[in-house]
């Protein structure tokens, strides 16, 4: 039974890593196609082709995704394979375990990625200024996950 | 003129404590931070933290990074809630009615 679930647990790890490793190729792919736009302002964003406006939603969307599955499901998934499951917890311990391990520079940074995050499900009544200021946020925010993304698949063995 | 319904609010001293301090920290000792919404209101229950945030600070990136800081060190202390946050700052362009009215109805924190 216990090495059973040991491999579930694997499996599902690896299932939550190949997830990430998705959303993060599409985002990355996105900030590719944007990177002549790069860093964005007010006046460059009124100003985007059609084209772009897609792979500005594309990033978005990507980003969110990215985001959502890394905190649901490959951290807890990751702790469970170090055998330190925290189930229970609540999320903060959880991150706070994965700052002591090395997998996050620092808890406060992995919530402020969750507030871009936050920032897109909800619409602020803010100018194109401000939008630019968010979406260049988040494409430095895909880097800083990519780097968390890396460190948890080398500590899980993938 | 100051409201006169100033103590009215449902938040707790330490969830009040905690926006005011981390508002300043964030956005500079000279900011303000009014709470408006339903939780301004004795007569309602639950509901989002509405807040708008007064500062000095300019510049849109400043701004939003100063949000981000915000944000995450208010959830840090209090657990995760639904927190919005409005802040007017000098240089800011549109001034969507919203301010005006989170600015009249507002208990400052």
């Amino acid at each position: 039974m216990i090495s059973t679930s040991i491999e579930v647990n694997a499996l599902r790890f690896h299932d939550a890593w190949q997830e990430c490793c998705t959303h993060l190729l599409h985002a990355r792919h996105a900030l590719k196609s944007l990177e002549s736009h790069l860093p964005l302002d007010g006046q460059k964003l009124a100003r985007l082709d059609l084209e772009s406006i897609q792979d500005i939603d594309q990033l978005v969307l990507r980003y969110s995704k990215l985001q959502d599955s890394m905190g649901s499901k490959l951290f807890s998934a990751f702790l469970k394979i170090l055998m330190e499951p925290l189930e229970d917890s609540p999320m903060l311990d959880k991150l706070n375990r994965l700052e002591k391990i090395g997998v996050l520079t620092s808890v406060q940074r992995w919530q402020e990625l969750r507030e871009i995050r936050n920032r897109f499900a909800h619409d602020y009544p803010e100018g194109d200024d401000m939008k630019a200021a968010v979406l260049n946020a988040a494409c430095s925010g895909i880097e800083e996950m990519a780097e968390i993304l890396g460190r948890v698949g080398k500590a899980g063995g993938v | 003129m100051v409201p006169v319904r100033g103590g009215a609010m449902r938040l707790t001293e330490t969830e009040r404590r905690v926006l005011r301090d981390e508002a300043r920290e964030a956005f500079g000792a000279d900011s303000r931070v009014f709470l408006f919404g339903s939780r301004a209101d004795d007569a309602r229950r639950g509901g989002d933290i509405d807040l708008l945030v007064e500062t000095g600070k300019t510049g849109h990136a400043a701004i939003f990074q100063a949000q981000l800081h915000f944000l995450a060190r208010v959830k840090l202390a209090l657990g995760e809630q639904k927190i919005d946050v409005l802040v007017d700052y000098p240089d800011r362009k549109n001034r969507p009615e919203i301010l005006r009215i989170a600015r009249a109805q507002g208990v400052q924190l």
